[in-house]
């Protein structure tokens, strides 16, 4: 199988990048995404006319949410509900032209070629996405009884990986999708009551500075999304922001 | 307050959602009161002069829809900035990603409404395009049937109802979703109540200009 790519090379944060056109021959449409690029980097090695292409990936199992890429316009390419290191070759027809771009977003600066800064996404956890215990051993399993209904819907936002998707399709690069799996995850819990008012407003507060944009309702996060996170977890975010802005309005500055 | 309102996105979403969904409000209104027409001169004629002689009612109205309008373009301007700031380099392949076009172009079709609220209310409210219609002010009928018997005008008001239609096509659900409304029966129901509405009005809001225009109401 032979591929063209037609890929985002950016040298460092300050150059400025360009797009440069590569012809890859003998893939396997068994291989990842992933795996492609590495074939593509071993024959930039052996040319050695350039640098190999730096992109981002960790665990290549889709959990671990290192991984990124707009492939063809598509946050994660054109299968839905998986990563990019989970995306075949056989996906793609023989001889496709396909574009790789970084994630885009004010907020996730290009560091070099297809590899963003997503500390923003830790910054925004760090400002309230926490629960306060107590250190020490793990407390009983079944100390704090948690219904059916309530940990299926935690687990459903738990499920978030943190790659990025949400911002990267979004036209207002919005994190909305990420903080509200967050919030409503630990929300949904027993332990994650007593901060839940503040808990939402420090972490839309970070949101908000680290200069993401706002939701506009268009979906596209939830249809991007390798973890199917529903928009409705941005619905409930914004009745909880609304809910603590009300109850405790000193907290909102 | 007013300081944590224009520093949140979340804050300004919901005062975009509560102005515009007043506004709905009142065009679902303006529409029943423009339908009249259908029932000929006099039904016409004398709901708009019932209306002007309860001045405290009409202005209070009016002073309403003017702050709507302002806190709604306002917000929507703080907004729609910010959104621009967050993406500096955009992207060589565009792809909708389940975005629909009139989720897009709120923005747009938002400009080109105010646009076309300017010049409604210099045509049938102020009378600054059209001079002629201070002479008898309390001929509605006949001002609406002189105005859209020209092709212009007709067709200006029927592409701005267009526009209305496509705003309010995501605008209604998504003031819902601004305003945190979820509930897994009440929301389709929701969703499915804000496309009819939309629908509902760019239609009865266009009829009037089209049949005026073919001559089935002269």
């Amino acid at each position: 199988m032979k591929l063209i790519f037609e890929i985002w090379r950016q040298e460092s944060p300050d150059h400025k990048g360009q797009f440069k056109t590569y012809e890859v021959n003998n893939l396997d449409t068994n291989m990842s995404f992933l795996e492609a690029l590495d074939v593509l980097n071993e024959q930039l090695l052996r040319e050695k006319k350039e640098e190999p292409v730096a992109f981002d990936y960790d665990c290549r199992e889709g959990i671990c949410g290192m991984c990124s890429l707009v492939i063809n316009g598509e946050p994660h390419g054109p299968l839905q509900g998986v990563t990019t290191c989970q995306l075949h070759l056989r996906s793609f027809k023989d001889s496709e032209r396909i574009t790789v771009e970084p994630w885009r977003a004010k907020s996730f600066p290009i560091v070099r070629d297809l590899v963003t800064d997503r500390s923003a996404f830790d910054r925004i956890i760090s400002s309230g996405g926490y629960i306060s215990v107590n250190t020490g051993s793990a407390g009983d399993a079944n100390a704090i009884p948690i219904e059916k209904a309530k940990a299926d819907q935690a687990f459903d936002v738990a499920a978030c990986i943190g790659c990025g998707a949400c911002v990267a399709t979004c036209k207002n690069s919005s994190a909305m999708l990420f903080v509200a799996a967050k919030v409503t995850h630990l929300s949904a819990l027993k332990q994650g009551e007593v901060e839940k008012e503040e808990r939402v407003l420090k972490m839309m507060t970070s949101h908000d500075m680290e200069g993401f944009g706002s939701c506009s309702q268009t979906k596209s996060c939830e249809a991007v999304c390798p973890k199917n996170i529903s928009t409705a977890a941005i619905t409930a975010l914004n009745r909880e922001y609304l809910r603590a802005a009300v109850k405790k309005p000193q907290a909102l500055s | 307050m007013m300081r944590a309102v224009l520093h949140s996105s979340v804050l300004l979403k919901a005062v975009m959602a509560v102005s515009g969904l007043l506004m709905v409000g009142f065009l679902l209104g303006h529409m029943a009161g423009n339908l009249l027409i259908f029932l000929g001169q006099d039904a016409l004629n004398s709901y708009a002069a019932k209306l002007h002689s309860m001045p405290s009612i009409l202005w209070t109205v009016r002073i309403g829809l003017l702050v709507c309008l302002l806190a709604h373009v306002f917000s929507g301007i703080k907004l729609a900035i910010k959104n621009r700031q967050s993406r500096s380099t955009p992207y060589k392949v565009k792809h909708p990603n389940a975005s629909t076009l009139a989720s897009r172009s709120m923005a747009i079709t938002g400009c080109l409404i105010l646009l076309y609220i300017c010049y409604h209310l210099a045509h049938f409210t102020v009378k600054w395009t059209h001079p002629e219609f201070q002479q008898n002010p309390g001929d509605v009928y006949g001002m609406v049937v002189t105005s859209f018997q020209h092709p212009l005008i007709a067709f200006t008001y029927v592409l701005s109802m267009a526009m209305v239609g496509a705003h309010l096509y995501h605008g209604i659900k998504s003031a819902f979703d601004s305003l945190g409304f979820y509930h897994p029966f009440y929301s389709v129901l929701v969703c499915r109540i804000a496309k009819v509405t939309c629908v509902l009005l760019a239609l009865g809001f266009s009829s009037v200009p089209v049949c005026v225009y073919f001559g089935l109401i002269s």
